[in-house]
């Protein structure tokens, strides 16, 4: 019985729901029906009644003889025929929208009324919902691409990390990855790959370097990609030997290959080896992170896979279904603790990170950069929706009478509120229509405004500009900045004393103490807001220009700047390495116009940081907290170049040549740090497990890189002791660099046709390349910061204007009684300035906080900044002091009598 | 609306009443109205106040439809006709009545 009762209701219900549908489909359509056909259906509802009416009315008449009571009879007893019909027609209406458009009418009309009012709100909202719309799209086009992998919910990305290491995760030993894989259950599938260059010679003969990655064979099955073109690598294929296959992608594929299928088993020359083309990759495949040309396998000898102590690799699988990335994360570290026992030589305190596919993809401080942008516009936009608010208060007392009579005749509060919101909505709308074009204006400028150099960085650069998904976010903004800026303003006005406010000439005297409070916060929060903005974009403005202004000791502009990676039989000895070092150097210095040519591993700015680990004679060696340096080999040249000071001892010299005791020179950072208080010259040091070196001079730090203001401890040694295949070459111009590189191309092509030259550049545009995100960040902030200063001190010259305007009355009688002028002045701008002050105090404590979080993410930010700290807050009361005092000095110069009389 | 005067029809059972009315073939409001009171002994007097909001909202839910025509006496009048979905719906309504007054009748009346 119980059950069958249930079934039945359920089966009951299945059925309501169908007959729901389609009852709500019938009342669709006669309701758009009758909403064209308006007219109709009015006199179609009074035809109806009438007729009922006649009908009655001539069964009264007939059961009562003849009469006129039949009539009155009849009205009688239908009741209230003009509330009936009421009652019928808004069946047939969408009534909200129809109310809605009522309104908007209502406050398009009243805002005609005012248009400069109108015109100023709309103009402040624009360049607030500008902004916002503008960073948004930026945002969107850039960083918050569609990711063009599938399934990456399950890809789980292992790093390693270790107390002391100045970033939160690196690359963790090949070794430690291959125990992971050997152990874990949560992890399916582990992949490994490492970035890297390849110079390729193509068909024409010239060299090109190819951004590629070398990857373990299985990192398309984990990825879930396969070549759109012949196949991926084999297992087997990372085995020296077997390794001579890559994989080619589309771009590549398209601009050198044209596009041939037929390069499938055809043999190209990479590095000047031969390997043969197996597959080339889909069209949208980007992985590692940015953009390939072309993948190779990753070659480990048993060695190389048995190692705690390599450069790491990077590392990804899948999470297996059902268990989870938290899981994978405490399993990882359970194996953390396990290799920490097994090799603790190397293995000591170090942990493993497992971070899930978005932390990879888009990157901490990328994710931290968009808070930040997104940030700053939205208290831009904030900013606006204050001064718009407070316009609309100084509307709204102008109204108080038109707001009391239309209570007292009964009107409901909901609808009048309802009402002052549209009003404050179509204003929104107004400058949501301005702000597209402003975001429009703007995006132009900034898509103009990237180098095409850097276009190349930016997947998302062609995809710069307003699309439906900005239009979605201008009409969220549009409509929060009106419920923002109208809500206050439309509660506040229907604090309405009705008596007061309907006598005749009812304007308060003095101002309300509710409305004083108002103005107030209002001042308070614009200042707090605009002091929280201009404090972080001055700390970015000025963290910018201090890096920009570190490599400006290295005369950038006279210096150029290219890498060369030599390779195969001919270099195999060290020696031959050195010699063709050493004739490119000398043949590079003998160009005209060229005042010395040197090689260093890393140049400035040339974003190779050749760090590695050393100890130092003498004392204890604590497993895997050894200290780290940046090791450059460098030729003698190279500090006077560079322009390095000696501090101590002496500058490398030719005689630190290959059989001489090994040698070193040391930053002044590096002896601050390792030996404090000692003198290093004549201390001896091991690097990388090799002899002894010995410390012959202290010299003074340069800048390596435009993202960190402290310089980087770093070790040189003569690079005729230590020679490497891959260098930088700097060459000192007397004159524009760029005129002497068609000469030293010309020189290593002599040398070696097959070299590939890479970053031939001044060091100028390798400044301003690694310094352009910073550079962009400074630019927009800088310019909210200065929207916000602008906006704020209109705003508050707005509400003081406003607020001084309704005290007229009040400085008249103070005035008539003898007060004078210079003492109302003196009050109106005392109590304006208390809030301004209340204000910027409310604003520096967020600001300080979001200065910490800047300066742990942000290259150059100084958090304890004075300039932000001390000159915000000046700038910021300067500014507010003239909004308040040219109001105060404007509302006290009418004459008494006439304040007196103004009402 | 709320409050019910004693003698006035709930929304439903009114609503439940046109619908029977209806199925005796099309008609217009004051024909509702006039054989409502007769058929129940002028025990139920259907306002007009509720009936013509009761006919428009029932139109609007497609249980009826309505189109101008000629009453019996030759005048224009505005005639409503029971939809499937109308007679589907009285089906539905009556057994549910049914059941309801059945149950109701075994309270207040137990055998």
């Amino acid at each position: 019985m119980e059950t069958g009762n249930t079934g039945h209701r359920a089966h009951y219900g299945a059925r309501i729901a169908e007959g729901e549908f389609g009852e709500f489909a019938a009342s669709l359509y006669l309701k758009l029906r009758a909403l064209v056909k308006r007219r109709e259906l009015d006199r179609d509802l009074e035809d109806e009644l009438q007729i009922h009416l006649s009908m009655r009315e001539e069964q009264y008449m007939a059961n009562s003889g003849p009469g006129n009571r039949g009539q009155s009879a009849a009205l009688q007893r239908f009741g209230n025929v003009a509330g009936i019909k009421e009652r019928c027609r808004d069946l047939w209406t969408f009534k909200w929208f129809e109310t809605l458009l009522h309104d908007v009418r209502y406050a398009a009309r009243q805002i005609r009324r005012s248009p400069g009012f109108a015109a100023s709100a709309a103009v402040t909202l624009a360049l607030g919902i500008g902004a916002t719309t503008a960073v948004y799209s930026l945002l969107a086009a850039i960083l918050w691409r569609p990711v063009p992998l599938p399934d990456v919910g399950s890809l789980v990305f292992v790093y390693q990390s270790a107390p002391g290491q100045a970033m939160p995760y690196t690359f963790a030993p090949a070794g430690d990855i291959d125990d992971i894989r050997r152990e874990t259950t949560v992890i399916d599938n582990i992949a490994m790959w490492a970035l890297g260059r390849h110079s390729l010679v193509d068909a024409g003969g010239e060299a090109l370097v190819a951004e590629s990655a070398r990857v373990s064979p299985n990192l398309f099955d984990m990825l879930h990609v396969q070549p759109a073109l012949g196949r991926g690598f084999l297992p087997g294929e990372d085995q020296p030997g077997r390794d001579r296959v890559v994989v080619l992608g589309h771009d590549l594929w398209r601009q050198h290959f044209g596009a041939d299928p037929g390069v499938i088993g055809r043999t190209i020359r990479l590095d000047a080896s031969n390997f043969t083309v197996v597959g080339v990759m889909p069209p949208d495949f980007r992985f590692p992170r940015s953009w390939r040309e072309l993948w190779v396998p990753l070659v480990l000898t048993p060695e190389n896979r048995a190692s705690h102590n390599s450069t790491g690799v990077e590392a990804a699988g899948r999470v297996r279904a059902g268990r989870t990335l938290a899981q994978a994360a405490a399993e990882l570290d359970a194996i953390a603790a396990r290799l920490e026992g097994r090799y603790p030589e190397t293995n000591q305190k170090r942990r493993f990170v497992a971070l899930p596919f978005y932390r990879y993809w888009y990157g901490d401080v990328a994710s931290a950069f968009a808070a930040l942008m997104l940030g700053a516009s939205v208290f831009v936009l904030l900013i606006a929706c204050v001064n718009v608010a407070n316009l609309q208060f100084a509307r709204a007392a102008g109204r108080s009478r038109e707001v009391a009579v239309r209570v007292a005749l009964g009107s409901g509060r909901t609808r009048l509120i309802r009402q002052l919101l549209t009003e404050s909505l179509v204003l929104a709308a107004a400058g949501a229509v301005l702000g597209l074009i402003v975001a429009k204006w703007t995006l132009g400028l900034f898509k103009a405004g990237i180098p095409a150099e850097m276009r190349h960085y930016m997947p998302g650069w062609a995809d710069i500009g307003l699309n439906g998904q900005a239009f979605r976010f201008t009409l969220a903004a549009a409509l929060a900045s009106g419920i923002v800026a109208g809500l206050a303003p439309a509660l506040r006005s229907l604090r309405v004393d009705l008596t007061e406010s309907l006598k005749e000439g009812g304007q308060a005297s003095t101002m309300g103490r509710g409305r004083s409070r108002w103005r107030a916060v209002l001042v308070a929060g614009e200042i707090a807001m605009a002091t929280v903005l201009l404090v972080g974009s001055v700390l970015m403005v000025r963290g910018f220009r201090a890096l920009a202004a570190g490599g400006a000791q290295l005369r950038p502009a006279a210096m150029l700047t290219m890498r060369l990676a030599i390779s195969g039989e001919k270099y195999r000895e060290s020696y031959q390495v050195a010699n063709f070092y050493r004739e490119l150097l000398q043949r590079a210095a003998a160009i005209p116009g060229v005042q010395s040519a040197v090689a260093a591993t890393g140049l400035p700015y040339s974003r190779r940081y050749p760090n590695g680990r050393f100890s130092i004679e003498g004392r204890e060696k604590r497993p895997g907290e050894e200290p780290g340096a940046a090791i450059q080999a460098v030729t003698p040249d190279y500090f006077k170049t560079m322009f390095v000071p000696l501090l101590s001892g002496r500058f490398l010299s030719d005689g630190d040549g290959a059989r001489a005791t090994a040698a070193a020179l040391i930053s002044a950072s590096a002896a601050q740090r390792w030996w404090k208080g000692v003198d290093p010259v004549g201390k001896a040091i091991r690097i990388g497990g090799r002899g002894p070196v010995s410390i012959v001079g202290v010299v003074g730090d340069i800048p390596y890189t435009a993202l960190s203001r402290d310089p980087s401890p770093t070790i040189y040694v003569p690079f005729a002791q230590t020679p490497d295949r891959e260098m930088d070459i700097g060459l000192r111009t007397s004159g524009d660099p760029m005129l002497v590189a068609p000469e030293i191309r010309a020189v290593v092509r002599a040398m070696d046709p097959e070299l590939p030259i890479t970053n031939l550049n001044t060091m100028e545009t390798l400044i301003r390349q690694e310094s352009f995100g910073l550079a962009l960040m400074a630019g927009l902030m800088g310019a909210s910061g200065l929207l916000a200063l602008a906006l704020s001190a209109v705003g508050v010259y707005g509400v003081m204007a406003y607020s001084i305007s309704g005290r007229t009355h009040e400085t008249g009688i103070r005035m008539a009684l003898g007060a004078r002028r210079g003492q109302v002045i003196a009050m109106l701008f005392r109590s304006g300035v208390w809030s301004a002050l209340v204000g910027l105090l409310l604003g520096l404590i967020p600001a300080w906080g979001i200065a910490r979080v800047m300066q742990s993410f942000i290259f150059g930010v100084k958090a304890g900044d004075a300039a932000a700290f001390v000159g915000v807050p000046l700038l910021l009361m300067a500014a507010s002091a003239v909004a308040i005092y040219v109001p105060a000095v404007r509302g006290t110069r009418t004459d008494p009598i006439r304040a007196l009389r103004h009402e | 609306m709320a409050e019910q005067k004693p003698g006035e029809l709930l929304q439903g059972t009114l609503d439940m009443l046109i619908l029977k009315t209806l199925i005796r073939g099309p008609m217009h409001g004051y024909g509702v109205a006039e054989f409502i009171q007769q058929t129940s002994e002028d025990v139920l007097r259907v306002e007009e106040g509720a009936l013509y909001p009761a006919l428009h909202r029932l139109e609007l839910r497609g249980l009826l439809v309505s189109e101008w025509g000629v009453s019996e006496n030759n005048r224009r009048a505005k005639f409503y006709r029971l939809t499937a979905l109308g007679r589907k719906h009285l089906a539905e309504d009556a057994a549910r009545w049914r059941r309801v007054t059945l149950a109701i009748g075994r309270i207040m009346e137990p055998a």
